[in-house]
């Protein structure tokens, strides 16, 4: 039964940077699910492949990198949403019933699983997807939108790209979308060019072109980074409630443990291309077992809580993704290391729990 | 001193360090082909702080409220608008940092160093580190193996390996990088360092090595630090007294436990509020602070941060309220600072 909550399986998922210097292994077998109608936190530093798994996802990866091998298998059947979505305020009536006869696949309540890796990147079938089953935002909505194009045309072209409907009326659909994100005096913002909005703002334009289409998954790649926390604040409770509303699962990328707490149900922990831990958000943060995600847990500095003078830093740097360490990646900065067994085998995620995994000999050996 | 602060100058008088008093710095806005001035972005407008010596002052605010302005005027590295900055300097005694002749200012910066946010852009990537932290030496006249020496000893001092010298930046990781640019800050063996978001770009498993290692450092040197942040976190731990800055002016100023546990000023409370704290048993559907920053090129009439005030009365928009001290050593920038209850950060745990 759990299978029907699956929207995205990701499996053994292996994207690489084939670049002058070597491999980087951006992505090097992950494996976890967002599950329909939920939100999945997606946390780690930089360069641990948290971006590069999302845009797998999209299949979205830049140039000179490639999905090697693994599934992404999509679960449709949210494409059609049950009802309008959209409940009385105005022309929310034209966007269900766009939603509603828009693609094929709704046939079925269900429908078949998309194998998203077996699909061209560059091919129409996938083309149809982003957009319409998957929509993305990015941190720096300044660099998302064309500077010479107005927000309102940017946010039509969204619609009229996949669907056969009238200028006149893909503008209405646009308005009550920003209306709907809380863009202040649309009609005037419609005819607007992205510098002229404010950052926050940018971000709300950015959220209402990618849920133009009612997709079922929204992918967040640190969509308040660039932003301040007032600022942040008011996006975080902009897409809770519009998850509340649409019924979309979110991916949410982010650096900060901070965000992950507030928004996520479950949580991926990447480092350097690995899933570490995986489980619900409660236990990411209670019953934390990856020495890594323990380790970053207790560096942070804990507002509202006496820290003490110094704080317990995870001594070392990451790795040289060029030149990464055998064995388990965080063996060179791990407290747990076990000498000839971290050092030369790649540890598989154990599981912990029913939903519960963490990649690490420590539990390994438990389980056996 | 005839300047009419009301922060005041007493008590512990002789541990203060630096004194700003009523530091304004306005920006021209240019428009057209003539470069008209048509109008002025007031960055940084009437700010009133002091910092003790060997403390670290933290300044926090959103972005382009003025705080990274502020630590810039500080050391003249802009030439503020008007305002005093006081500061002891170890050889020359109580100088006005702002009035300073061009000896004055050299002997002034051999005291005073900064640390820079962006780890890629502050370092050049053709010079080695040799060069990059004994630059500053080179200025002031050490020259060949006993500015080698130092330099060695310098990136020992910040946990890099002295072989490291005759490396460029593009060598090291972020973190490496910062160690680089707080080497090169203390080549000098500076009084007062001004440490602008030094962690912000780093990552989170970076962030606790360098901040302890600013604290040792601390300690060993004696060193007092303006520290310039937006996390509310760290700010929390590194600092012994906060100054919260909106839209160029100085909001309130305590110490810490004070500022974070007791705010008195509404827009301190939504900061405190809208920080996203890392424990999901914590997650409540908080209030959030509507609108968005004034812009400080057109700010609003009385006080600046009153059309997202939800305590805002008649009285905020008409006139602008004068920072008091409401408790010792606690100021504040609020009419209504006395009758008000404002949640601090413990409301939330």
């Amino acid at each position: 039964m759990e299978q029907q909550d699956h929207l995205i399986e990701v499996r053994d998922l292996k994207t690489y940077f084939y670049l002058r210097e070597g491999t980087v292994k951006a992505v090097d077998g992950a494996n976890f699910n967002i599950l329909r109608g939920k939100t999945t936190g997606v946390v780690g530093e930089s360069g641990c492949g948290k971006s590069v798994t999302a845009q797998s996802i999209m299949q979205i990866v830049p140039k000179p990198g490639r999905i090697v091998s693994g599934d992404i298998t999509l679960w449709p059947g949210g494409y059609a949403p049950p009802s309008p979505p959209i409940p009385a305020t105005g022309s929310g009536q034209a966007l269900g019933g766009a939603g509603a006869k828009h693609p094929p696949e709704s046939g079925s309540k269900r429908g078949l699983p998309i194998k998203i890796t077996n699909l061209d990147p560059q091919g129409d079938e996938m083309r149809s997807l982003r957009g319409s089953a998957m929509g993305m935002i990015f941190q720096e909505p300044m660099s998302s939108f064309s500077p010479v194009h107005t927000i309102g045309d940017q946010l039509s072209e969204t619609i009229l790209l996949h669907q056969p409907v009238s200028k006149d009326a893909a503008k209405g659909m646009v308005l009550e979308m920003m209306r709907h994100v809380g863009i202040a005096n649309p009609e005037r913002n419609f005819a607007a060019y992205p510098h002229q909005l404010s950052g926050g703002m940018r971000q709300r334009a950015m959220i209402a072109m990618a849920l133009m289409l009612r997709p079922s998954l929204l992918i967040a790649d640190e969509p308040t980074t660039a932003l301040d926390v007032t600022t942040e604040a008011q996006i975080l409770r902009l897409m809770r409630g519009l998850q509340a509303e649409l019924g979309m699962a979110i991916m949410f990328i982010t650096h900060d443990l901070g965000v992950i707490a507030e928004m996520a149900d479950d949580v991926v922990v990447m480092y350097l291309g690995r899933v570490v831990e995986y489980a619900e958000v409660d236990a990411i943060f209670h019953d934390p077992k990856h020495p890594y995600l323990r380790a970053l847990l207790r560096s942070i500095p804990r507002i509202g809580v006496k820290s003490g003078k110094r704080l317990t830093a995870i001594e070392g740097m990451v790795p040289n993704p060029l030149d990464m360490p055998a064995g388990c990646p965080f063996h060179p900065r791990c407290p747990d290391f076990m000498p000839g067994l971290c050092d030369v085998q790649i540890p598989q995620d154990a599981a912990l729990g029913a939903r519960h995994t963490a990649a690490c000999h420590l539990y390994e050996r438990e389980g056996a | 001193m005839s300047e009419t602060s009301n922060v005041k100058r007493d008590a512990s008088a002789d541990a203060i360090l630096l004194r700003v008093s009523k530091l304004k710095k306005h920006f021209p806005i240019q428009k057209g082909f003539l470069r008209r001035t048509a109008g002025v972005v007031r960055a940084v407008d009437g700010v009133d702080f002091y910092i003790k010596a060997g403390e670290t002052f933290g300044l926090v605010g959103e972005s382009g409220c003025g705080k990274t302005t502020t630590g810039r005027c500080v050391l003249r590295a802009v030439e503020p608008t008007v305002g005093k900055v006081l500061f002891r300097d170890e050889q020359m005694g109580e100088v006005d940092v702002t009035g300073l002749s061009e000896a004055q200012l050299r002997t002034f910066r051999r005291h005073t160093a900064m640390i820079f946010q962006d780890p890629y852009s502050s370092l050049n990537p053709r010079m080695t580190l040799l060069d990059i932290v004994g630059e500053p030496l080179l200025n002031n006249g050490v020259h060949g193996a006993e500015r080698r020496e130092r330099v060695e000893q310098l990136l020992q001092m910040v946990g890099l390996r002295p072989e490291y010298i005759v490396r460029y930046p593009h060598a090291f990781s972020g973190g490496q990088r910062q160690r680089i640019g707080i080497a090169r800050a203390l080549a000098l063996n500076p009084q007062f360092v001004v440490c602008d978001e030094p962690v912000s770009a780093l990552d989170v498993s970076i962030q606790a090595q360098t901040l302890n290692l600013l604290q040792d450092l601390q300690d060993e040197l004696g060193l007092t630090y303006l520290f310039v942040a937006h996390q509310l976190n760290v700010v929390e731990h590194i600092c012994d007294r906060v100054a919260v800055m909106y839209v160029g002016k100085l909001v309130e100023m305590a110490d810490t436990e004070a500022l974070f546990q007791t705010p008195l000023h509404p827009y301190t409370e939504a900061l405190m509020g809208a920080v996203p704290r890392p424990d999901p048993r914590l997650r409540r559907e908080r209030q959030v602070l509507e609108g968005e920053v004034a812009n400080p090129a057109n700010p609003p009439p009385g006080c600046y941060f009153h059309p997202r005030c939800p305590y805002a009365i008649p009285r905020c928009a008409a006139k602008e309220p004068a920072l008091r001290e409401l408790r010792s050593e606690h100021y504040v920038k609020c009419h209504r600072a006395e009758e008000l209850t404002l949640r601090g950060i413990s409301a939330y745990a």
